[in-house]
């Protein structure tokens, strides 16, 4: 791994999936990783610290990141991977379907830039990646909302890329392909091998593919790399 | 929000120094934090109109103006002392902040007045 930013790194939806991944990735590096999520998690690490708040409780978050302010001083990473998917007709889709899927990927996501960049302003310096999906750019069949909801934060991080930019803080956004986590638990074989046909590159995502991004993002050389929208597997 | 409330909220030094209600400690304690934020500020800007400063001391008005980015670190460095000194959060990039008439920011009295206000609020709900 290159180097990578100073401070700590606060990875969301950090109890499972590529999130918890990330964790241990980057806790075997040496890092320190404060994760959150909404349940505990199990993992134990002397450099790892979990906190149980929703990425879209406004009050939850503050308080969280007022506590990381006291612990830890600095933030240099933001990895906004909390996110869920749904995977429904658009016209059999609830409201209330789409509404979780917004609340959490959208206003949560946005939630955690916000509160992240003010603590890395003051030191001016600091990355955030934000978590894209191949379904926006395929417009995927099935997952209107969760592919919209992904397309918000694309542009959302690039907006943002050019209102931190001044304080040497970059935002990017990675968009995995299918990778096996809990996110695609009941998704057929059949519709993952077409989707994976309409891929360049035509295999399974890996978690390396995730960590190999991510620690280009995340380099200290890549202090010149933002708003950028980098999707795993060819997918354009 | 009604033109009252707009003044009352954002009234400049002369007047709310004098006013019975205001905690003159608090308002003491807040100046203090804003003028060290700014002197630390300019450490890096080295603008000449922010080396004393004062209740009069421009912010975010006129030709002595900061620009938006210096603007943005100073609230967000503020906010983590407020913070810090009183243990409870105060939001000074609000929407009702951005959409008043006159606004906070412009100087160091308005912007002592609006963490008051603010402080006011948190304690209140």
């Amino acid at each position: 791994m290159k180097n990578i930013m100073n401070g700590a790194i606060l990875i969301t939806g950090a109890r499972k999936g590529i999130g918890r991944y990330l964790c241990e990735y980057y806790l075997q590096a040496g890092e320190t990783v404060i994760g959150c999520s909404r349940d505990e998690s199990d993992l134990s690490h002397d450099n790892y610290h979990h906190y149980c708040v929703d990425v879209a409780d406004e009050r939850g978050v503050g308080r969280m990141m007022r506590d990381i302010r006291k612990k830890h001083g600095q933030l240099g990473t933001l990895l906004n991977n909390a996110g869920i998917a749904s995977m429904n007709a658009a016209v059999l889709t609830p409201m209330k379907t789409v509404e979780r899927v917004f609340t959490t990927n959208v206003f949560g996501s946005i939630l955690m830039c916000r509160e992240a960049a003010k603590l890395m302003i003051p030191k001016k310096a600091g990355r955030i990646v934000n978590f894209a999906t191949v379904a926006t750019p395929l417009r995927l069949e099935g997952e209107s909302a969760y592919a919209a909801s992904k397309a918000a934060i694309v542009n959302f991080t690039q907006v943002l890329a050019k209102e931190l930019g001044g304080y040497g803080i970059t935002v990017n956004a990675l968009g995995p392909t299918p990778i096996y986590t809990d996110l695609l638990r009941g998704v057929g074989d059949e519709k993952i091998d077409s989707l994976i046909e309409r891929q360049s590159i035509k295999r399974v995502g890996e978690m390396r593919d995730v960590s190999n991004a991510l620690d280009f993002f995340l380099a200290d050389d890549s202090d010149f790399i933002t708003g950028q929208i980098v999707y795993l597997g060819g997918v354009f | 929000m009604s033109s009252s409330s707009t003044n009352s909220s954002t009234s400049d030094a002369s007047a709310t120094q004098n006013s019975p209600t205001v905690d003159n400690s608090a308002r003491e304690q807040i100046f203090s934090i804003i003028s060290d934020a700014i002197t630390d500020l300019n450490d890096e800007l080295d603008y000449d109109h922010l080396r004393e400063i004062s209740n009069t001391t421009a912010v975010f008005d006129g030709d002595d103006s900061l620009d938006s980015l210096s603007l943005v670190s100073l609230i967000v460095d503020i906010e983590a002392r407020v913070e810090d000194s009183f243990t409870t959060e105060v939001v000074l990039a609000s929407e009702k902040a951005m959409s008043m008439k006159n606004s906070p920011y412009r100087n160091v009295a308005s912007l002592v007045d609006f963490v008051l206000e603010e402080l006011a609020n948190q304690k209140a709900s």
